[in-house]
Protein backbone atom coordinates (compact mmCIF):
# COMPACT_ATOMS: atom_id res chain seq x y z
CA UNK A 1 0.00 0.00 0.00
CA UNK A 2 1.50 3.79 -0.67
CA UNK A 3 2.48 5.27 1.41
CA UNK A 4 -0.13 8.71 2.42
CA UNK A 5 1.76 11.92 1.79
CA UNK A 6 0.23 13.18 4.72
CA UNK A 7 -1.32 11.36 7.85
CA UNK A 8 -3.15 13.29 10.84
CA UNK A 9 -3.80 10.76 13.39
CA UNK A 10 -5.96 11.69 16.73
CA UNK A 11 -4.79 15.80 16.70
CA UNK A 12 -5.91 17.44 19.85
CA UNK A 13 -4.74 20.89 20.18
CA UNK A 14 -5.72 23.43 23.11
CA UNK A 15 -4.89 26.59 23.48
CA UNK A 16 -4.32 28.53 26.77
CA UNK A 17 -6.70 31.59 27.30
CA UNK A 18 -5.79 34.06 29.81
CA UNK A 19 -3.93 33.28 33.31
CA UNK A 20 -6.25 31.05 35.14
CA UNK A 21 -4.84 27.51 33.05
CA UNK A 22 -8.27 27.84 31.07
CA UNK A 23 -7.99 26.39 27.35
CA UNK A 24 -9.94 25.82 24.10
CA UNK A 25 -9.97 22.96 22.23
CA UNK A 26 -9.20 24.12 18.58
CA UNK A 27 -8.62 20.34 17.54
CA UNK A 28 -10.60 17.52 19.00
CA UNK A 29 -9.10 14.27 17.72
CA UNK A 30 -9.03 14.89 13.98
CA UNK A 31 -8.23 12.09 11.94
CA UNK A 32 -7.15 12.70 8.09
CA UNK A 33 -5.46 11.26 5.53
CA UNK A 34 -3.93 12.56 2.34
CA UNK A 35 -3.12 10.57 -0.89
CA UNK A 36 -0.14 11.30 -2.80
CA UNK A 37 -1.19 13.35 -5.97
CA UNK A 38 -4.80 13.96 -4.74
CA UNK A 39 -6.31 17.94 -3.99
CA UNK A 40 -7.67 17.49 -1.26
CA UNK A 41 -9.86 20.30 0.28
CA UNK A 42 -9.94 21.07 3.86
CA UNK A 43 -13.12 23.06 4.72
CA UNK A 44 -14.77 24.75 7.62
CA UNK A 45 -15.96 27.77 8.72
CA UNK A 46 -13.59 30.39 10.67
CA UNK A 47 -12.45 28.94 13.43
CA UNK A 48 -13.21 25.98 13.01
CA UNK A 49 -9.40 24.41 13.43
CA UNK A 50 -8.08 24.87 9.39
CA UNK A 51 -5.08 26.73 10.19
CA UNK A 52 -4.35 25.10 13.38
CA UNK A 53 -3.85 21.87 11.44
CA UNK A 54 -2.23 23.40 8.79
CA UNK A 55 0.38 25.26 11.20
CA UNK A 56 0.46 21.74 12.89
CA UNK A 57 1.74 20.25 10.14
CA UNK A 58 4.36 22.91 9.25
CA UNK A 59 5.34 22.47 12.27
CA UNK A 60 5.38 26.29 13.72
CA UNK A 61 2.44 24.77 16.41
CA UNK A 62 2.74 21.51 18.18
CA UNK A 63 0.20 19.18 19.07
CA UNK A 64 -1.62 18.59 22.18
CA UNK A 65 -1.56 14.83 21.67
CA UNK A 66 -2.24 12.83 18.26
CA UNK A 67 0.26 12.78 15.35
CA UNK A 68 0.70 14.21 11.99
CA UNK A 69 3.54 12.91 9.68
CA UNK A 70 4.32 13.58 6.28
CA UNK A 71 5.22 10.87 4.15
CA UNK A 72 6.18 8.87 7.27
CA UNK A 73 8.25 11.66 9.21
CA UNK A 74 6.79 13.82 12.13
CA UNK A 75 5.36 17.26 11.39
CA UNK A 76 7.55 19.41 11.64
CA UNK A 77 10.64 18.08 11.35
CA UNK A 78 13.00 19.05 8.61
CA UNK A 79 12.82 15.80 6.67
CA UNK A 80 8.98 16.85 6.67
CA UNK A 81 9.58 20.43 5.91
CA UNK A 82 11.65 19.34 2.92
CA UNK A 83 8.59 17.35 1.35
CA UNK A 84 6.39 20.55 1.85
CA UNK A 85 5.94 23.84 0.18
CA UNK A 86 3.67 26.05 2.21
CA UNK A 87 1.24 28.69 0.87
CA UNK A 88 0.11 31.06 3.98
CA UNK A 89 -3.43 33.28 3.96
CA UNK A 90 -2.31 36.87 2.78
CA UNK A 91 1.12 36.29 2.66
CA UNK A 92 2.93 39.42 3.45
CA UNK A 93 6.12 39.17 2.19
CA UNK A 94 9.57 41.89 1.65
CA UNK A 95 8.34 44.28 0.00
CA UNK A 96 11.63 45.86 -1.11
CA UNK A 97 12.66 42.83 -2.81
CA UNK A 98 11.62 41.89 -6.27
CA UNK A 99 10.21 38.76 -7.49
CA UNK A 100 12.89 37.15 -8.34
CA UNK A 101 15.04 38.24 -5.35
CA UNK A 102 12.61 36.99 -3.44
CA UNK A 103 12.46 33.88 -4.44
CA UNK A 104 16.40 33.65 -4.50
CA UNK A 105 16.07 34.06 -0.86
CA UNK A 106 13.50 31.06 -0.63
CA UNK A 107 15.34 29.08 -2.75
CA UNK A 108 18.81 29.28 -0.44
CA UNK A 109 17.00 29.10 2.44
CA UNK A 110 15.80 26.08 1.03
CA UNK A 111 18.51 24.34 0.55
CA UNK A 112 18.46 24.70 -3.68
CA UNK A 113 21.74 24.10 -5.12
CA UNK A 114 22.98 27.29 -6.14
CA UNK A 115 24.25 25.48 -9.38
CA UNK A 116 20.64 24.86 -10.26
CA UNK A 117 19.16 27.66 -8.39
CA UNK A 118 18.61 30.22 -11.03
CA UNK A 119 17.37 27.51 -13.56
CA UNK A 120 14.95 26.93 -10.63
CA UNK A 121 13.93 30.50 -9.94
CA UNK A 122 13.21 30.86 -13.70
CA UNK A 123 10.85 27.79 -14.11
CA UNK A 124 8.79 28.83 -11.47
CA UNK A 125 8.44 32.43 -12.26
CA UNK A 126 7.25 30.29 -15.75
CA UNK A 127 4.84 28.65 -13.70
CA UNK A 128 2.99 31.03 -12.14
CA UNK A 129 3.23 33.32 -15.32
CA UNK A 130 5.20 35.78 -13.53
CA UNK A 131 8.64 36.01 -15.47
CA UNK A 132 7.57 39.22 -16.83
CA UNK A 133 7.15 40.94 -13.35
CA UNK A 134 10.58 39.01 -11.82
CA UNK A 135 12.28 42.33 -11.51
CA UNK A 136 9.92 44.31 -10.36
CA UNK A 137 9.81 45.16 -6.29
CA UNK A 138 6.71 43.49 -4.84
CA UNK A 139 5.26 46.65 -3.62
CA UNK A 140 4.32 46.86 -7.25
CA UNK A 141 2.67 44.12 -7.11
CA UNK A 142 -1.48 43.48 -7.57
CA UNK A 143 -2.66 40.94 -4.95
CA UNK A 144 -3.03 38.02 -7.14
CA UNK A 145 0.49 38.26 -8.33
CA UNK A 146 1.13 38.22 -4.80
CA UNK A 147 -0.61 35.10 -4.51
CA UNK A 148 1.15 33.40 -7.49
CA UNK A 149 4.58 35.28 -6.31
CA UNK A 150 3.69 33.15 -2.96
CA UNK A 151 2.73 30.15 -4.64
CA UNK A 152 6.17 29.94 -6.59
CA UNK A 153 7.94 30.59 -3.62
CA UNK A 154 6.18 27.43 -2.41
CA UNK A 155 7.37 25.70 -5.09
CA UNK A 156 11.11 26.70 -5.68
CA UNK A 157 12.53 23.90 -3.71
CA UNK A 158 10.20 21.72 -6.06
CA UNK A 159 8.41 20.14 -2.65
CA UNK A 160 6.23 16.99 -3.24
CA UNK A 161 3.40 18.55 -1.48
CA UNK A 162 1.95 22.15 -1.21
CA UNK A 163 -0.49 23.33 1.30
CA UNK A 164 -1.87 26.29 0.43
CA UNK A 165 -4.32 28.25 2.63
CA UNK A 166 -6.48 30.36 0.83
CA UNK A 167 -4.49 30.21 -1.82
CA UNK A 168 -7.80 32.80 -3.74
CA UNK A 169 -8.38 35.07 -1.44
CA UNK A 170 -8.72 38.28 -2.07
CA UNK A 171 -7.85 37.84 -5.97
CA UNK A 172 -9.96 38.92 -8.77
CA UNK A 173 -12.12 36.43 -10.75
CA UNK A 174 -9.18 35.97 -13.25
CA UNK A 175 -6.56 35.63 -10.62
CA UNK A 176 -8.55 33.27 -9.51
CA UNK A 177 -8.84 30.90 -12.18
CA UNK A 178 -5.23 31.50 -13.00
CA UNK A 179 -4.70 30.29 -9.77
CA UNK A 180 -6.89 26.99 -10.27
CA UNK A 181 -5.25 26.54 -13.40
CA UNK A 182 -1.93 26.28 -11.98
CA UNK A 183 -3.24 24.07 -9.04
CA UNK A 184 -4.42 21.95 -11.92
CA UNK A 185 -0.87 21.65 -13.43
CA UNK A 186 0.96 20.63 -10.26
CA UNK A 187 -1.14 17.90 -9.88
CA UNK A 188 -0.67 16.89 -13.37
CA UNK A 189 3.14 17.27 -12.31
CA UNK A 190 2.31 14.57 -9.70
CA UNK A 191 1.96 16.93 -6.54
CA UNK A 192 -0.37 16.31 -3.54
CA UNK A 193 -2.27 19.62 -2.54
CA UNK A 194 -3.83 20.43 0.60
CA UNK A 195 -5.78 23.15 -0.11
CA UNK A 196 -8.33 25.21 2.39
CA UNK A 197 -10.19 27.75 1.09
CA UNK A 198 -14.10 29.31 1.52
CA UNK A 199 -14.91 29.13 -1.89
CA UNK A 200 -17.09 26.39 -1.85
CA UNK A 201 -17.46 26.18 -5.81
CA UNK A 202 -13.69 26.55 -6.74
CA UNK A 203 -13.02 23.65 -4.63
CA UNK A 204 -15.89 21.22 -5.71
CA UNK A 205 -14.25 21.82 -8.92
CA UNK A 206 -10.96 21.26 -8.22
CA UNK A 207 -10.58 18.79 -5.34
CA UNK A 208 -10.60 15.24 -5.57
CA UNK A 209 -11.44 14.76 -2.06
CA UNK A 210 -12.49 17.05 0.45
CA UNK A 211 -12.62 16.96 4.88
CA UNK A 212 -15.62 19.26 6.37
CA UNK A 213 -14.56 20.13 10.00
CA UNK A 214 -15.76 22.34 12.39
CA UNK A 215 -15.21 23.10 16.05
CA UNK A 216 -12.08 21.02 15.50
CA UNK A 217 -14.04 17.86 14.42
CA UNK A 218 -14.43 16.03 11.40
CA UNK A 219 -17.63 16.34 10.17
CA UNK A 220 -17.63 14.21 6.79
CA UNK A 221 -14.92 13.42 4.70
CA UNK A 222 -14.63 11.85 1.39
CA UNK A 223 -13.85 11.93 -2.46
CA UNK A 224 -16.06 14.85 -3.46
CA UNK A 225 -18.20 12.87 -6.11
CA UNK A 226 -19.03 10.65 -3.33
CA UNK A 227 -20.25 13.29 -1.14
CA UNK A 228 -21.91 15.18 -3.44
CA UNK A 229 -24.04 12.25 -4.98
CA UNK A 230 -27.61 12.18 -3.47
CA UNK A 231 -28.30 8.24 -3.03
CA UNK A 232 -31.44 6.88 -4.70
CA UNK A 233 -32.08 10.03 -6.84
CA UNK A 234 -31.17 10.46 -10.20
CA UNK A 235 -31.47 13.55 -12.65
CA UNK A 236 -31.98 12.71 -16.55
CA UNK A 237 -30.47 15.87 -19.46
CA UNK A 238 -33.94 15.77 -22.12
CA UNK A 239 -33.38 16.83 -25.55
CA UNK A 240 -35.99 18.21 -27.51
CA UNK A 241 -38.80 17.91 -25.69
CA UNK A 242 -41.83 21.02 -26.18
CA UNK A 243 -44.10 21.98 -22.94
CA UNK A 244 -46.64 18.70 -24.21
CA UNK A 245 -43.80 16.33 -24.10
CA UNK A 246 -42.20 17.47 -20.69
CA UNK A 247 -45.68 16.45 -19.07
CA UNK A 248 -45.46 13.24 -20.90
CA UNK A 249 -42.08 12.59 -19.05
CA UNK A 250 -43.19 10.53 -16.56
CA UNK A 251 -45.09 8.32 -18.31
CA UNK A 252 -41.95 7.58 -20.90
CA UNK A 253 -39.25 9.90 -22.93
CA UNK A 254 -38.92 7.31 -25.31
CA UNK A 255 -42.86 8.05 -26.47
CA UNK A 256 -42.73 11.65 -26.13
CA UNK A 257 -40.69 12.13 -28.72
CA UNK A 258 -37.14 12.96 -26.77
CA UNK A 259 -33.42 11.02 -26.48
CA UNK A 260 -32.37 10.30 -23.80
CA UNK A 261 -28.83 11.63 -23.98
CA UNK A 262 -27.55 11.19 -20.14
CA UNK A 263 -28.75 9.72 -17.16
CA UNK A 264 -25.91 10.80 -14.36
CA UNK A 265 -26.75 10.77 -10.44
CA UNK A 266 -28.71 13.50 -8.81
CA UNK A 267 -26.24 15.53 -6.96
CA UNK A 268 -25.88 18.36 -4.64
CA UNK A 269 -23.95 21.40 -4.55
CA UNK A 270 -20.85 21.42 -2.14
CA UNK A 271 -22.75 24.49 -0.96
CA UNK A 272 -25.45 22.82 0.05
CA UNK A 273 -23.33 20.42 1.59
CA UNK A 274 -21.22 22.39 3.92
CA UNK A 275 -24.26 24.25 5.29
CA UNK A 276 -26.05 21.31 6.08
CA UNK A 277 -23.20 19.76 7.50
CA UNK A 278 -21.87 22.73 9.48
CA UNK A 279 -25.86 23.55 10.25
CA UNK A 280 -25.86 19.63 11.53
CA UNK A 281 -23.08 20.16 14.08
CA UNK A 282 -24.46 23.49 15.60
CA UNK A 283 -27.49 22.00 16.02
CA UNK A 284 -25.95 19.06 17.69
CA UNK A 285 -23.99 20.68 19.72
CA UNK A 286 -26.90 23.09 21.23
CA UNK B 1 27.96 23.70 4.25
CA UNK B 2 24.02 24.24 3.33
CA UNK B 3 23.48 25.29 7.40
CA UNK B 4 26.03 28.39 6.01
CA UNK B 5 24.35 28.93 3.32
CA UNK B 6 21.17 29.57 5.23
CA UNK B 7 22.55 31.84 7.88
CA UNK B 8 23.88 33.96 4.97
CA UNK B 9 20.75 34.33 3.29
CA UNK B 10 19.00 34.90 6.39
CA UNK B 11 21.45 37.62 7.57
CA UNK B 12 21.51 39.43 4.55
CA UNK B 13 18.09 39.85 3.97
CA UNK B 14 18.60 41.18 7.79
CA UNK B 15 21.32 43.51 6.85
CA UNK B 16 19.19 44.77 3.87
CA UNK B 17 16.18 45.24 5.45
CA UNK B 18 17.67 47.15 8.60
CA UNK B 19 19.90 49.67 6.10
CA UNK B 20 16.62 50.74 4.38
CA UNK B 21 15.33 51.65 8.16
CA UNK B 22 15.36 55.52 8.31
CA UNK B 23 16.25 55.04 11.98
CA UNK B 24 19.92 53.70 11.08
CA UNK B 25 20.43 57.03 8.99
CA UNK B 26 19.17 59.39 11.84
CA UNK B 27 21.49 57.33 14.59
CA UNK B 28 24.26 57.17 11.65
CA UNK B 29 23.10 60.83 11.00
CA UNK B 30 22.84 62.54 14.99
CA UNK B 31 26.19 60.22 15.30
CA UNK B 32 28.19 62.06 12.53
CA UNK B 33 26.78 65.28 13.93
CA UNK B 34 28.05 64.83 17.44
CA UNK B 35 31.48 63.88 16.24
CA UNK B 36 31.59 66.73 14.08
CA UNK B 37 30.60 69.20 16.63
CA UNK B 38 33.18 68.01 18.82
CA UNK B 39 35.47 69.83 16.79
CA UNK B 40 34.21 72.99 18.10
CA UNK B 41 35.60 72.14 21.98
CA UNK B 42 38.31 73.63 20.34
CA UNK B 43 36.83 77.39 21.76
CA UNK B 44 37.69 75.77 25.21
CA UNK B 45 41.20 75.75 24.40
CA UNK B 46 42.08 72.54 26.44
CA UNK B 47 45.89 72.02 24.65
CA UNK B 48 46.27 68.41 24.13
CA UNK B 49 43.83 67.72 26.78
CA UNK B 50 41.15 68.94 23.77
CA UNK B 51 42.26 65.53 21.90
CA UNK B 52 41.04 63.45 24.95
CA UNK B 53 38.05 65.52 25.79
CA UNK B 54 37.42 64.77 21.97
CA UNK B 55 37.93 60.95 22.24
CA UNK B 56 36.11 60.26 25.23
CA UNK B 57 33.04 62.51 23.67
CA UNK B 58 33.37 60.42 20.52
CA UNK B 59 34.01 56.88 22.50
CA UNK B 60 30.62 58.20 24.31
CA UNK B 61 28.67 58.55 21.24
CA UNK B 62 30.05 55.29 19.47
CA UNK B 63 29.10 54.13 23.18
CA UNK B 64 25.25 55.64 23.46
CA UNK B 65 24.10 55.16 20.02
CA UNK B 66 25.73 52.15 19.60
CA UNK B 67 23.48 50.79 22.37
CA UNK B 68 20.86 52.29 21.05
CA UNK B 69 20.77 50.82 17.65
CA UNK B 70 21.74 47.23 18.85
CA UNK B 71 18.75 46.91 20.96
CA UNK B 72 16.12 48.86 18.52
CA UNK B 73 17.28 46.94 15.38
CA UNK B 74 17.43 43.50 16.78
CA UNK B 75 14.27 43.94 18.16
CA UNK B 76 12.70 45.22 15.54
CA UNK B 77 14.08 42.89 12.86
CA UNK B 78 12.97 40.24 14.61
CA UNK B 79 9.67 41.28 15.37
CA UNK B 80 8.66 42.17 12.21
CA UNK B 81 9.21 38.48 10.91
CA UNK B 82 6.90 37.61 13.77
CA UNK B 83 4.14 40.74 13.54
CA UNK B 84 4.15 40.35 9.60
CA UNK B 85 4.00 36.28 9.53
CA UNK B 86 7.45 35.86 7.70
CA UNK B 87 8.33 34.35 10.11
CA UNK B 88 5.76 31.09 9.27
CA UNK B 89 6.68 31.07 5.55
CA UNK B 90 10.63 31.07 6.08
CA UNK B 91 10.27 28.38 9.01
CA UNK B 92 7.83 26.16 6.96
CA UNK B 93 11.09 26.01 4.83
CA UNK B 94 13.66 23.28 5.70
CA UNK B 95 15.46 25.93 7.62
CA UNK B 96 16.25 25.24 11.57
CA UNK B 97 14.96 27.58 13.73
CA UNK B 98 18.85 28.23 15.09
CA UNK B 99 19.98 29.49 11.68
CA UNK B 100 16.90 31.67 11.59
CA UNK B 101 18.20 32.86 14.80
CA UNK B 102 21.90 32.99 13.67
CA UNK B 103 20.84 34.59 10.50
CA UNK B 104 18.80 37.30 12.48
CA UNK B 105 21.92 37.92 15.15
CA UNK B 106 24.62 37.95 12.92
CA UNK B 107 22.41 40.63 9.49
CA UNK B 108 22.16 42.97 13.28
CA UNK B 109 25.67 42.67 14.17
CA UNK B 110 26.53 43.47 10.30
CA UNK B 111 24.85 46.73 10.19
CA UNK B 112 26.23 47.13 14.07
CA UNK B 113 29.68 46.83 11.97
CA UNK B 114 28.92 49.21 9.67
CA UNK B 115 27.86 51.89 12.10
CA UNK B 116 31.28 51.11 14.38
CA UNK B 117 33.60 51.54 10.97
CA UNK B 118 31.82 54.27 9.61
CA UNK B 119 32.19 56.22 13.31
CA UNK B 120 35.48 54.77 13.96
CA UNK B 121 36.45 56.36 10.35
CA UNK B 122 35.12 59.38 11.17
CA UNK B 123 36.43 59.80 14.51
CA UNK B 124 39.65 59.23 13.33
CA UNK B 125 39.85 61.46 10.50
CA UNK B 126 38.53 63.78 12.76
CA UNK B 127 41.17 63.90 15.41
CA UNK B 128 43.55 64.13 13.05
CA UNK B 129 42.58 66.79 11.51
CA UNK B 130 42.22 68.43 14.66
CA UNK B 131 45.90 67.40 15.93
CA UNK B 132 47.21 68.86 13.10
CA UNK B 133 46.02 72.06 13.47
CA UNK B 134 46.90 71.98 17.34
CA UNK B 135 50.20 73.59 18.11
CA UNK B 136 51.91 70.27 19.67
CA UNK B 137 55.60 69.87 19.61
CA UNK B 138 55.92 66.37 20.77
CA UNK B 139 57.24 64.01 17.70
CA UNK B 140 54.92 61.09 18.71
CA UNK B 141 51.35 61.96 17.83
CA UNK B 142 48.85 62.16 20.93
CA UNK B 143 46.36 60.17 19.44
CA UNK B 144 46.42 56.06 19.03
CA UNK B 145 44.71 55.70 15.90
CA UNK B 146 44.87 51.87 16.16
CA UNK B 147 43.01 51.63 19.66
CA UNK B 148 40.55 53.79 18.28
CA UNK B 149 39.18 50.84 16.18
CA UNK B 150 40.44 48.71 19.23
CA UNK B 151 37.60 50.56 21.59
CA UNK B 152 35.16 50.19 18.41
CA UNK B 153 35.78 46.43 18.39
CA UNK B 154 34.88 45.83 22.31
CA UNK B 155 31.96 48.00 21.69
CA UNK B 156 31.28 46.00 18.79
CA UNK B 157 31.30 42.56 21.05
CA UNK B 158 29.53 44.79 23.60
CA UNK B 159 26.42 45.22 21.16
CA UNK B 160 26.73 41.29 20.52
CA UNK B 161 25.95 40.60 23.96
CA UNK B 162 22.92 42.80 23.71
CA UNK B 163 21.54 41.58 20.79
CA UNK B 164 21.55 38.54 21.97
CA UNK B 165 20.16 39.34 25.09
CA UNK B 166 16.75 41.19 22.57
CA UNK B 167 16.62 37.66 21.16
CA UNK B 168 16.42 35.91 23.96
CA UNK B 169 13.79 38.31 25.24
CA UNK B 170 12.00 38.22 22.04
CA UNK B 171 12.23 34.89 21.99
CA UNK B 172 10.15 34.65 25.31
CA UNK B 173 7.88 37.86 24.81
CA UNK B 174 4.54 38.73 22.94
CA UNK B 175 5.01 42.02 21.96
CA UNK B 176 7.88 44.36 20.68
CA UNK B 177 7.43 47.05 23.06
CA UNK B 178 8.09 44.88 25.94
CA UNK B 179 11.15 43.02 24.58
CA UNK B 180 12.42 46.36 23.84
CA UNK B 181 11.59 47.41 27.51
CA UNK B 182 13.37 44.45 29.25
CA UNK B 183 16.53 44.88 27.00
CA UNK B 184 17.10 48.62 28.13
CA UNK B 185 16.47 46.96 31.53
CA UNK B 186 18.80 44.41 30.88
CA UNK B 187 21.54 46.92 29.89
CA UNK B 188 21.10 48.99 32.74
CA UNK B 189 21.53 45.94 34.93
CA UNK B 190 24.58 45.08 32.98
CA UNK B 191 25.46 48.48 33.61
CA UNK B 192 25.49 48.64 36.92
CA UNK B 193 26.07 45.08 38.00
CA UNK B 194 29.24 45.88 39.58
CA UNK B 195 27.52 47.71 42.25
CA UNK B 196 25.84 43.96 43.15
CA UNK B 197 29.53 42.49 42.82
CA UNK B 198 30.97 44.57 45.04
CA UNK B 199 27.82 44.09 47.94
CA UNK B 200 27.55 40.10 47.68
CA UNK B 201 31.19 40.16 48.39
CA UNK B 202 29.98 41.64 52.06
CA UNK B 203 26.88 38.84 52.54
CA UNK B 204 28.38 36.63 55.37
CA UNK B 205 25.92 33.90 54.86
CA UNK B 206 27.17 31.75 52.55
CA UNK B 207 24.19 30.09 50.40
CA UNK B 208 22.81 33.36 49.71
CA UNK B 209 26.35 34.52 48.79
CA UNK B 210 26.25 31.61 46.14
CA UNK B 211 22.60 32.70 45.46
CA UNK B 212 23.39 36.16 44.74
CA UNK B 213 26.94 35.31 42.67
CA UNK B 214 24.72 32.65 40.43
CA UNK B 215 22.15 35.36 39.66
CA UNK B 216 24.88 37.68 38.98
CA UNK B 217 26.28 35.26 36.72
CA UNK B 218 23.09 35.42 34.45
CA UNK B 219 24.47 39.11 33.15
CA UNK B 220 26.95 40.22 31.76
CA UNK B 221 29.24 43.03 33.58
CA UNK B 222 28.77 45.39 30.71
CA UNK B 223 31.11 47.72 33.01
CA UNK B 224 34.44 45.30 31.26
CA UNK B 225 33.46 46.82 27.78
CA UNK B 226 33.92 50.58 29.29
CA UNK B 227 37.81 50.73 27.80
CA UNK B 228 37.63 54.35 26.60
CA UNK B 229 39.73 55.47 29.83
CA UNK B 230 42.80 53.37 28.90
CA UNK B 231 42.24 54.13 25.24
CA UNK B 232 42.83 56.36 22.28
CA UNK B 233 45.47 58.57 23.93
CA UNK B 234 48.75 58.82 24.27
CA UNK B 235 48.77 59.53 27.66
CA UNK B 236 45.62 56.68 28.73
CA UNK B 237 48.21 53.99 28.75
CA UNK B 238 46.53 51.76 26.51
CA UNK B 239 45.51 47.69 27.34
CA UNK B 240 47.60 44.72 26.64
CA UNK B 241 46.11 42.29 24.13
CA UNK B 242 45.26 39.81 26.27
CA UNK B 243 43.11 41.78 28.24
CA UNK B 244 41.26 42.50 24.65
CA UNK B 245 41.36 39.42 23.90
CA UNK B 246 39.80 38.33 27.50
CA UNK B 247 37.00 40.25 26.77
CA UNK B 248 36.22 39.25 23.61
CA UNK B 249 35.56 35.91 25.05
CA UNK B 250 33.83 37.32 27.56
CA UNK B 251 31.40 38.82 25.30
CA UNK B 252 31.57 35.58 23.18
CA UNK B 253 30.67 32.98 25.55
CA UNK B 254 27.54 35.01 27.28
CA UNK B 255 26.40 36.04 23.14
CA UNK B 256 26.70 32.50 22.51
CA UNK B 257 24.77 32.10 26.35
CA UNK B 258 21.94 33.77 25.01
CA UNK B 259 21.28 32.49 21.84
CA UNK B 260 21.62 29.17 23.22
CA UNK B 261 18.82 29.84 25.56
CA UNK B 262 16.77 32.00 22.58
CA UNK B 263 17.12 29.34 20.66
CA UNK B 264 16.02 26.73 23.21
CA UNK B 265 12.70 29.15 23.81
CA UNK B 266 11.85 29.85 20.25
CA UNK B 267 11.96 25.98 19.02
CA UNK B 268 9.46 25.18 21.40
CA UNK B 269 7.48 28.83 20.81
CA UNK B 270 4.28 28.38 18.95
CA UNK B 271 3.79 30.68 16.21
Amino acid sequence: MAEAAIRIEGLVKDYPVGMRGKRVRALDGLSLEVGTNQIYGLLGPNGSGKSTTIKLLLGLLRPSSGVGTIFGKPAGSLAARQALGYLPESPYFYRYLSGRELLRYYARVSGVARATREERVLAVLEQVGLSTAADRRLSTYSKGMLQRIGLAQALVHDPQILILDEPTAGVDPEGTAAIAAIIRDLKARGKTILLSSHLLSQMEDLCDRIAIINRGRLLCEGAVEDLLRLEGVESYQVEGLDASGRAAVEAGIAGAGGSLKQVTPARRGLESLFSQAIQAEEEGAE
Amino acid sequence: MERVDRIWAVSALTFTEAVRQKFFYIVLLIGGGMLLGSGYFQQFDFGADELKFVIDFSFGTLFFLGTLLAITASTQLFYSEIENRTAHTLLAKPIRHSEFLMGKWLGVQLLLLLFVVLLCGLMSALLYLRELALPITTAESLVRYGELWLFGLVQWARFGVLCGACLLVGSIARSYLFTMMVAFLFMLVGQLQYIARESYAEIAFLPLRWLVQALALLFPNLQVFNVGDQLGHAAAGGLPLGVILQILLYAGAYTLAYLGLAWWNFKRREL
